[in-house]
């Protein structure tokens, strides 16, 4: 008996995915695994096969699928067994944040490179001192005018060496209670006082480039704000 | 509860003081993450008198007990499992000798292990499928000529194998009409038609390299025996037994060590404002694993010094039950050990899966721990059979 409804379409999204992973993926597990590391070419080509962000809009480049294309996703890529190429967390982690409260110029900006694999996509909310207990990251977002300015340390964050584009935790430094002060912010690969640390070595999940991020005097253009400041622990 | 004279707790201190002077941190995430065997830190355990202290003064050891070898196996896995794995199983493969050797082999080679620098290893654990009925040898008598054997096959998973001087094996008797007993030998490594082939790392006891041990038409006569050639079900029981013995000893240690770490992380961890051992989560966590240390060092300690009383004569009825105790020793000892350093790697949160923080290598170690020294289906075989 078939409980989760697929169609007809899934089945051949399925098919096609375990086809990719036989011939691009399962074969350089173990030079990834070695490497610690999965190169940025694979994520490429992946995206233009279409597999990336498969639930995010045609008008975006995405397949416009439902949440079922994410759920084989998952599944296909869990079945190579290495967790490297994390393309869930990309696709159904991180940019359903920009999908859900990016504006529109950021989304037609970021979501088409997305989908193609050029933009690999991380998360970063964990802190050394703050893991379970989100509310207390000591990341700050200054506003100053033009711009918000990042500091803070970010670690265990996944896809953090081969990500180009960030979501970032940070509170506003002037506001008191945590829970208002904390909103989610894009950093781009490449912006001035965003530095990428070393990868973390790990019990497993070798392949996958776990890492600590920095940001000294981030400056980052005001637009780059995800949502309504302060919303974080709203929504 | 746990009685141990002056004289044991001066042995679980200077194990302890030698594991934290010489199982550098740094050495093992190295030692670990490319399967190194310790050959310095084993030679200065050699200095100290930690190896073989159970075999008797005249051949070098120190005339202790099996129970005393459990007690030091768990000082030094508590300080770090793979180093003392690596310490406690450079010398696994000379108990053989210890049991069953003629005089003069024990007066040759058990010097040598204890306080030299050779190292035996052996692959009797390729012979635990008897107990669960099967019967597959893994290395074939070919024919015998001359009172000569040649022998084909393959040995697998030989811990130490790469780096052994001597291989201790047995075949069942079955292939020569002696359906009792096991033909047992002690080759050297480098002989003509035998081939070591290291293994890939595997998931824990990384300081213990593995290889299989390749067959093709080696010849050995009677000069390669251990002992008289033969020996029986009981004494192959007895080796077993003593080596599951440590195992379960090892597993102490490691379900104490990974719960040291878990202690003194949650007491200055702060999340939500609050200690994390202040969370009833945690407090239930780790009286739980309290508990589980304890319950697998009594079985344990019970069964060593129950094993440290029988010798060659003791009744097959006798040592079979106190195998019979000594596999349930392993088994819980293993489980503890799984259990403990799963939950200590879930206390420390993410920081328990990153390797610096030395608590997921305890978990990996652990899991072997039940693969090996008989993996678990034959140790609860040992069991069952004593039973009914
Ligand atoms: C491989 C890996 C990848 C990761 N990727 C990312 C990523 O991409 N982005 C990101 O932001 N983060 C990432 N993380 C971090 C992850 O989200 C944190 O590890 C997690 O939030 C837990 O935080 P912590 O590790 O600080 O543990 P802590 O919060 O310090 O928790 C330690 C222990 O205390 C317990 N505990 C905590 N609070 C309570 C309570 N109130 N009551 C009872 N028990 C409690 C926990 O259950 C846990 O057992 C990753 C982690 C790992 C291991």
């Amino acid at each position: 008996m078939q409980i989760l409804p697929y169609k007809k379409e899934h089945h051949e999204f399925r098919k096609r995915l375990r086809e990719f992973c036989k011939k691009e993926v399962i074969p350089n597990i173990p030079m990834w695994e070695q490497q610690k590391l999965v190169p940025k070419e694979v994520w490429q080509h992946m995206g233009r096969s279409g597999f990336l962000c498969p639930t995010v809009d045609k008008r975006y480049g995405g397949l416009g699928g439902d949440f079922l294309y994410s759920v084989i996703l998952a599944e296909e890529i869990a079945y190579t067994n290495h967790s490297g190429l994390f393309a869930s967390l990309h696709s159904d982690v991180v940019v359903p944040y920009i999908v859900s409260y990016g504006s529109e110029e950021i989304k037609q900006k970021y979501l088409p490179g997305c989908v193609k694999g050029d933009i690999i996509t991380a998360v970063a909310m964990t802190e050394p001192d703050a893991g379970s207990d989100l509310s207390s990251i000591k990341t700050i977002a200054q506003d100053q005018g033009d711009y918000f300015v990042l500091n803070g340390s970010k670690t265990f964050i996944s896809n953090g060496i081969n990500c180009d584009l960030v979501v970032v935790a940070a509170r506003d430094p002037d506001i008191e209670d945590p829970y208002k002060a904390m909103s989610l912010y894009l950093v781009e690969d490449g912006t001035e006082g965003f530095n990428k640390g070393n990868k973390l070595d790990k019990m497993g999940m070798h392949s996958q480039d776990t890492a600590e991020l920095f940001f000294v005097n981030c400056k980052i253009p005001k637009k780059n704000i995800l949502g309504q400041k302060t919303m974080v622990f709203l929504c | 509860m746990v009685n141990l004279d002056k004289f044991q707790k001066d042995i679980i201190k200077a194990a302890k003081e030698f594991a934290k002077g010489e199982f550098e941190p740094e050495a093992a995430l190295e030692y670990d993450g490319e399967g190194v065997f310790p050959h310095e830190v084993i030679n200065k355990a050699k200095e100290l008198g930690f190896i073989g202290i159970h075999f008797s003064e005249q051949y070098t050891g120190a005339g202790l007990t099996y129970f005393e070898e459990v007690i030091l196996s768990e000082a030094l896995a508590q300080v770090d499992s793979t180093f003392g794995i690596s310490i406690m199983y450079s010398v696994v493969g000379a108990e053989p000798i210890f049991l069953f050797g003629s005089e003069e082999q024990k007066s040759e080679f058990l010097p040598k292990v204890i306080e030299g620098d050779e190292i035996i290893c052996h692959a009797l654990g390729n012979n635990y499928d008897f107990i669960l009925g099967a019967n597959s040898p893994c290395i074939r008598v070919e024919s015998i000529q001359d009172g000569a054997f040649i022998l084909n096959g393959e040995l697998s998973n030989v811990i130490n194998g790469p780096c052994a001087d001597w291989l201790i094996f047995c075949i069942h008797g079955s292939q020569i009409h002696r359906d009792e007993d096991f033909c047992i030998f002690l080759v050297p490594l480098d002989m003509d038609g035998i081939e070591i082939e290291p293994k890939v790392k595997g998931l824990g006891w990384s300081m213990c390299p593995r290889a299989n041990i390749v067959f093709n038409n080696v010849e050995l006569d009677k000069t390669y025996f251990l002992r008289n050639g033969y020996i029986g079900k009981k004494e192959l029981m007895r080796f077993w037994a003593s080596e599951m013995i440590i195992i379960a000893g090892l597993c102490l240690g490691i379900a104490k060590g990974s719960l040291d770490k878990a202690l003194d992380y949650v007491k200055v961890r702060e999340q939500f404002n609050k200690k994390l051992m202040d969370f009833p989560v945690t407090r239930e966590k780790i009286s739980e694993m309290l508990i589980k240390v304890l319950q697998a060092r009594l079985i344990t300690y019970n069964a060593a010094k129950a094993l440290s009383n029988t010798t060659r004569k003791t009744s097959w009825k006798k040592l079979s039950k106190i195998v019979s105790q000594v596999s349930m020793a392993k088994v819980s000892s293993a489980r503890a050990a799984k259990e403990v350093s799963d939950q200590s790697i879930q206390l420390l949160g993410g920081y328990g899966y990153m390797r610096e923080y030395h608590v997921e290598r305890f978990y990996r170690d652990a899991k072997c721990c039940e693969l090996l020294g008989g993996n678990i289906h034959a140790n609860r075989e040992l069991i069952i059979q004593n039973a009914v």
